[in-house]
């Protein structure tokens, strides 16, 4: 007994952490790509977080590695940033195609910010990208907004 | 017999290597959009500019209505440079057609020529990979530039790797006027792939 309560806790001690609680997405599509952002469940007013800026891309799409995606924040959000226009390459996942593990299927990107210091957290911007198949590429701005609830 | 060895070193001959930095820029005669024949060897003794084209290639439309090609060819026009767009989609491709690179010439106040390259032979010779894609001559017909039109590889100057805007394009001309090594001959070209056939 004392044993498996041993290999309990040693399960339980070397587990990865659950991921963090997330709110209701902001989420847009097109006939090449999907798009999403993730907002985290609730800030606490002034408090520093992170949402996620997610590019799926669709059929023979791939996201394109070569054009620098970014989120330009808009006049609506109430979030604070570190800058105007947020390039979302820095710490993003990339989640390879299958069958094609040269090219980039989905895009996860961290979007911090930080909480305005009452009330609900706006977070609204442009998340622009491109997206290839083998015969064209397309460059994508698509205007995405969510709204954080403070704790 | 001697035919026929001639015959089997050409087939096996490697391609021809895409043009490079510091040799002669490979000649061409190709038609414009209203027939006229240009020939590079027609503009020795001036800079040329040649630019990879693709009227629909969204990176080609953001750089000709948002970015570095809204007015550079104008510009550098008024003193002395030539610039030659070359269109190497392959028909039925992308961007393909008289009409559609007459409407994208007329949109976006082209004044130079659009060259018709649907066999891809020219572009292949210069290497060409994207559009656009950029291709600086000098005066006594060498290449002194391929590359990318700029360090904003979101065609629009708004993302410049290290945070600074370079126009390679406008740079290599000032240093071909100021009689100086051009200071950055090759860089990597960014935007849509060419069209080509195959």
């Amino acid at each position: 007994m004392t044993f498996l309560a041993g290999i309990l806790a040693l399960a339980l001690a070397t587990s990865d952490p659950p991921p963090p609680a997330t709110g209701p997405a902001s989420t847009a599509e097109g006939e090449a790509f999907q798009v999403s952002l993730v907002p985290p469940a609730s800030v606490r007013p002034g408090a520093a977080a992170t949402a996620r800026v997610v590019v799926t891309a669709r059929g023979p799409y791939h996201v394109n590695r070569d054009y620098p995606a970014s989120f330009r924040v808009d006049r609506a959000s109430t979030a604070q940033f570190p800058a105007e226009k947020v390039p979302l390459g820095s710490g993003a996942e990339r989640t390879p195609c299958r069958g094609f593990p040269g090219e980039t299927c989905t895009l996860s990107a961290p979007l911090d910010f930080r909480a305005p210091a009452s009330g609900e957290t706006r977070i609204a911007g442009v998340v622009a990208f491109s997206v290839c198949n083998p015969d064209r590429c397309l460059i994508e701005k698509v205007p995405v907004a969510v709204a954080v609830p403070g704790t | 017999m001697r035919t026929i060895l001639v015959a089997a070193l050409l087939a096996a001959a490697p391609p021809a290597l895409a043009a490079d930095i510091g040799l002669p820029a490979p000649e061409f005669a190709l038609k414009d959009l209203d027939g006229k024949v240009h020939k590079l060897s027609d503009y020795r003794g001036k800079t040329v500019v040649l630019e990879w084209f693709n009227p629909g290639c969204p990176y080609v439309v953001t750089a000709h209505t948002k970015g570095s090609l809204v007015d550079l060819a104008q510009k550098q026009s008024k003193d002395g440079v030539v610039w030659l767009a070359v269109n190497s989609g392959a028909p039925g491709k992308q961007g393909h057609g008289v009409e559609t690179n007459r409407a994208a010439a007329k949109a976006w106040s082209m004044a130079y020529p659009i060259l018709v390259d649907e066999s891809g032979s020219v572009g292949k010779a210069y290497g060409a990979t994207n559009t656009p894609h950029m291709f600086v001559v000098s005066k006594d017909g060498k290449l002194v530039y391929k590359g990318a039109i700029d360090n904003s590889p979101d065609a629009e100057r708004g993302s410049p790797q290290g945070g600074v805007l370079v126009e390679y394009v406008s740079a290599t001309v000032e240093d071909l006027a100021a009689g100086r090594p051009v200071r950055t001959p090759q860089t990597r070209a960014y935007g849509c792939g060419v069209k080509y056939a195959n």
